[in-house]
C-alpha cells in the first residue's frame, strides 16, 4: 500500500485542498490572497513552503506584485487524487453522509 | 514571510499572470459572478460565509450576494446552515454544472501550459464517480438482444459486444 503513494512530500489533505485552489484558480495567485486563503485552511505559508519545496511551490513576482506559483503540477494531481479532491463528483456526498452517520 | 521561496524567487511568466488576472482564463468574461463562481469551482470543499467570499475576491458585499443568489439558483452550493441570518454557503459536489466547471478550469490551464490536466481528471472521474462498466464478449448475441434488463443490471447492445453496467454508481 505504502508503494501507492504519490512522490512525497505528502501536503496533507489541508494542503492539497490549497494546492487546488492555487491551479484551478490557473496555478498562481497573489500573495496577499494566498494568505487569506491559507489562514482560512488553518495552514501556515512558511511552514508549507518549506515542508513542499520551492521546485514545487515558488514565489514569483510579476509587475511588482508578489504572487505565490504552483510549478510541480504532477505532484499537487497526484495527492489531489490520493485525496479524492480532484473533481467534485456524488461518490463525494454519499462518503460525507456515511461520515455524518 | 515565505522565507524559503523567497530565496528562489522568480519572475511569474507574463502568459500565467494575465490568465489568472480573469476567472476561468477570460473565456467567459470578467464579472464579479464569474470570480465568486470561480473561488467555489477552486475549493468546493469548503464552507464559505458571505464575508469569506468577500475577503477572498476583493468584490463589495452586493456584488458577492448576488453571485451566491445566482449560484443557489442553479444549484450549485447551498445554504448549509440552520441560523436563518447567518447563512453558510457549500457546494454540492452532486451538481453536473459544478464538475463541468472544474474540468474547465484545467483546461483553460492545459489551453496555456500544453498540458492534459483536464484528462488526467476526466480520467480519474471516471474511476471514482461513473458506474462501472464491464465488457463482455457473447457468443450469442441474440440473447442480450432479447433480454436487455438482467436482475438489475444494464445490458446494451455494443457492436456485437455485450455491455454490463451496474444502475448503482
Amino acid at each position: 500500500m505504502q508503494d501507492n503513494l504519490p512522490e512525497r512530500p505528502d501536503p496533507g489533505y489541508d494542503g492539497t485542498r490549497f494546492l487546488g485552489w492555487l491551479k484551478r484558480h490557473g496555478s498562481a495567485r497573489s500573495l496577499d490572497t494566498c494568505m487569506r486563503k491559507l489562514r482560512k485552511i488553518g495552514l501556515d505559508l512558511d511552514t508549507a513552503a518549506v515542508e513542499w519545496g520551492s521546485d514545487r511551490v515558488r514565489r514569483a513576482r510579476s509587475r511588482g506584485e508578489a504572487y505565490i506559483w504552483l510549478v510541480d503540477s504532477d505532484w499537487a494531481d497526484a495527492w489531489a487524487r490520493h485525496y479524492d479532491i480532484e473533481v467534485p463528483h456524488h461518490a463525494q456526498t454519499l462518503r460525507t453522509k456515511e461520515k455524518l452517520r | 514571510m515565505m522565507q524559503a521561496s523567497k530565496d528562489a524567487e522568480v519572475l511569474l511568466p507574463d502568459r500565467v499572470r494575465e490568465s489568472v488576472e480573469k476567472p476561468f482564463g477570460g473565456l467567459l468574461g470578467d464579472t464579479a459572478e464569474l470570480r465568486v463562481l470561480e473561488e467555489i469551482v477552486a475549493d468546493p470543499y469548503t464552507d464559505y460565509t458571505q464575508g469569506d467570499l468577500v475577503e477572498l475576491t476583493g468584490l463589495s458585499d452586493p456584488s458577492v450576494r448576488k453571485g451566491i443568489e445566482r449560484l443557489v439558483e442553479h444549484g450549485i452550493v447551498r445554504n448549509v446552515s440552520r441560523v436563518r441570518r447567518r447563512p453558510v454557503y457549500r457546494a454540492d459536489p452532486d451538481s453536473r454544472k459544478l464538475t463541468a466547471l472544474t474540468f474547465l478550469a484545467y483546461a483553460s490551464m492545459d489551453g496555456r501550459d500544453g498540458t492534459r490536466a483536464m484528462d488526467d481528471a476526466v480520467r480519474h472521474y471516471c474511476d471514482r464517480a461513473l458506474p462501472r462498466v464491464d465488457v463482455i464478449t457473447v457468443e450469442d448475441h441474440a440473447t442480450f438482444v432479447d433480454y436487455p434488463v438482467i436482475s438489475g443490471l444494464v445490458v446494451a447492445d455494443y457492436g456485437g459486444q455485450g455491455c454490463v453496467s451496474s444502475r448503482e454508481a
